[in-house]
Order: C-alpha cells, then sequence, then structure tokens
C-alpha cells in the first residue's frame, strides 16, 4: 500500500469513526398511553415528583454498528408516566420534590409516586445505529403525604423493531418499549390494593 | 478497486441511517408544572379554533433538516399546535368545543435551525388572539427560542434537530400558560 492511498483509507476511517463515535439522538416517547375511563377512576389525588434536573438528564445507551444512542427518558416518558397516573387515578399533578412537605401539602395529593427510569439498547446489526431493541424500566417508590412509605412499583416494558420500519423514526424500539411499560404500570398500580 | 468499493458501502450504510428519509416530529408532551398552575387559575371552558395556516404547503408547515423534511404527525406544524392546546385543556378539563371563550392561533415563524458546527436552534412566533364570545381578549405573539447541543456531522445534527422539535412546542405553550395577560384572557 502506497503512502498516500494509506493516507486516504485513514481519513476515511477517522471520517466513519467520528461519526460512530457521535451518540445519535432519539426520543423515547410512548407511542400510546393508557386510557382514561372516567367511571373506572380511583378518587384519589395523586402526585409524581420530577425535577427539571431529571428532564435535563441525557443518557447514552449502545445502538447498532458499534454506534451509540442518547435520549432524555424523564423528558419524553414524563407523558406516558402521567397519562398512566391519570389512567388510574382523578387528579394528578407534578412536584419537584417528595422532601417538599409544603408543596405537598398544598398540592392535596394523598399518594407521591417518585419515579426512576432505566433504559437499555442494542441492535444486532453491524452497520445501522438504531436500536432495535430497547427496554424501559420504571421503579417508582409510593409515599403518603406524610413522606412514609406505601409501597415500591417496578415493571419491565420491552419494544421491538425492525429495520425495514425506521422510515421516518429511529426511536420506534423505544416507543414501543414505552407503551409497554405505561401498560404494565397502570395494571400493577390497579392491582395493588394499597394504592387505590 | 474491490476493497475501495467495500469502504465506500461501509461509509454509505452508516450514513443512510439517518439522512435523506422523511422525518416524523415526535409527539408533543406538555410542561405539565406550568398546566398545572394554569389549572389552579380556574379559567373558564375554553374552545380552540382552527389554527392557521391550515395549507401544508405553507413554509411554517414545511421544515426541514439539512435536506431531510420534517413531517408533523397531524399532518401540519399548525394542526400538531392546535392539537397540543386542546390536549392540555382536555388535561385540565377546561376544553369545551363549545365554549364561547376561544383560542386562535397563526403561526408565523416554525423553524429547527442546525446549520451550526455545536448548537442547534428551535424558533417559534404564534400570534395568539383569545375571543369571549365574539369579543376580542389578547392579541400578543408569543416567541420561543430554544438552543440544544448538535454536530457537523448531519448523523447527529439531523435526529437532534427532530427530537427537539416537541421541546420547541412546550417552550412556546408554557411561555403562553405563564403570562398573566393570558390567565386573565381566559379566566372568569
Amino acid at each position: 500500500m502506497t503512502t498516500l492511498r494509506f493516507a486516504r483509507v485513514a481519513a476515511a476511517i477517522a471520517f466513519v469513526a467520528v461519526l460512530a463515535g457521535c451518540a445519535h439522538p432519539i426520543a423515547i416517547q410512548a407511542e400510546k398511553t393508557p386510557e382514561r375511563v372516567e367511571a373506572t377512576l380511583s378518587p384519589k389525588k395523586v402526585a409524581y415528583v420530577m425535577t427539571d434536573a431529571e428532564r435535563g438528564k441525557q443518557v447514552i445507551t449502545p445502538g447498532g454498528g458499534g454506534d451509540r444512542v442518547s435520549y432524555y427518558p424523564y423528558r419524553d416518558l414524563e407523558k406516558a408516566l402521567r397519562d398512566t397516573l391519570r389512567s388510574v387515578y382523578t387528579d394528578v399533578v407534578v412536584v419537584p420534590s417528595a422532601a417538599d412537605a409544603k408543596a405537598l401539602r398544598e398540592s392535596g395529593a394523598s399518594l407521591v409516586f417518585t419515579p426512576e427510569i432505566i433504559t437499555t439498547s442494542s441492535s444486532p446489526s453491524p452497520f445501522t445505529w438504531p436500536p432495535t431493541q430497547f427496554g424501559t424500566e420504571i421503579v417508582c417508590r409510593v409515599t403518603d403525604a406524610e413522606g412514609q412509605e406505601v409501597t415500591r412499583v417496578r415493571v419491565n416494558g420491552k419494544g421491538n423493531a425492525e429495520f425495514s420500519e425506521f422510515k421516518s423514526n429511529f426511536g420506534l424500539a423505544a416507543n414501543r418499549a414505552g407503551t409497554d411499560v405505561a401498560e404494565k404500570l397502570s395494571a400493577e398500580i390497579r392491582g395493588n390494593p394499597k394504592l387505590r | 478497486m474491490t476493497f475501495r468499493l467495500r469502504l465506500v458501502a461501509a461509509c454509505m450504510a452508516t450514513l443512510l441511517a439517518s439522512g435523506c428519509a422523511q422525518l416524523m416530529a415526535p409527539s408533543y408532551s406538555s410542561d405539565y408544572a406550568s398546566l398545572d398552575r394554569l389549572k389552579t387559575t380556574r379559567p373558564e371552558k375554553t374552545s380552540v379554533a382552527t389554527f392557521q395556516p391550515t395549507d401544508p404547503n405553507h413554509a411554517v408547515n414545511n421544515l426541514t433538516l439539512r435536506g431531510a423534511r420534517l413531517k408533523s404527525p397531524s399532518g401540519s406544524f399548525a394542526k400538531y399546535l392546535e392539537n397540543a392546546l386542546i390536549g392540555d385543556l382536555k388535561e385540565i378539563s377546561v376544553y369545551d368545543p363549545d365554549a364561547s371563550t376561544r383560542i386562535a392561533a397563526v403561526i408565523q415563524h416554525n423553524e429547527m435551525a442546525i446549520g451550526g458546527m455545536n448548537t442547534g436552534e428551535g424558533l417559534m412566533d404564534v400570534e395568539l388572539t383569545v375571543t369571549r364570545a365574539g369579543t376580542e381578549r389578547l392579541r400578543k405573539i408569543y416567541q420561543a427560542r430554544t438552543s440544544f447541543e448538535s454536530s457537523f456531522a448531519g448523523a447527529v445534527a439531523i435526529p437532534k434537530g427532530q427530537s427537539e422539535y416537541p421541546n420547541l412546542v412546550r417552550t412556546l405553550v408554557r411561555n403562553v400558560y405563564s403570562d398573566p395577560a393570558f390567565i386573565a384572557a381566559i379566566g372568569k
């Protein structure tokens, strides 16, 4: 290999490596959220905790081809979380901290859900970066208005998508995982007598 | 030559994973803290007019991200904003399609600017009008400006611009809900 050819190949590999080294942004909102049926709602008012720092927290996990994907789990899944709670309870509000007793008192909430969101992603493809498998786990610590723990709820959602489906949305597997985890969370809360 | 062809194919496969496609804007998610605050002001029941411009070929309904078209899941970005407002008003039990208090809007500017090397920007200007029983209570232009980390590489900048569109609309709507003039216009 001549020096010139070697330099060209090195430059091309470096260019691809720079792209590969970047995390590709995706949005991981749920495709659908649980339905709210007024006749079946618990008459409670509940709150969930989400801070601006959490909404601004970027997470990076693996994609395909050695690439990575980046996204904002709390910002993107807040609607799914809120819609899930609204599918069970009459009234839902957000509070910035579970430790802010004054804000909790003023909200009038009888239960406070503090969620932790954990995500995983992967793809077996050697050439394309969008994840074809995505996992979303939500762990909620539930406390009463005085801050005493009532229970903990943990659900896992999974989403799969084939590359041929990524026509206009590279976060499709994640969107499906969001739908799955929201449905499971709604069912888990409904099935827990401490939360009705 | 075979080696060169393989290299080009690998580069193309990497790049095609993001570029040149028609991209769909992610679904809207509200700024719930400001929406909860708006609810505490006990607004009147409110309806929402058809937001303008409805023409899908109008510039504000045609966003591009370095040549890749960003489409609205609602058909147009005016409809995307209209649906966002309706969803929010339903969320706080204020929406009533027959209410005499009515919100109308015209999008004047709508852009995701991702030409920069490191930073992208979202820009939106909307003229919003509130009427009650035909009498105008508010006419005001609201602006939203967002900035986000971007890249010279289209494979990063384009999906970043796509994923940031809901945040631009959320910022605009938060500015509206937090405005005392808007709160008074839909208030009792």
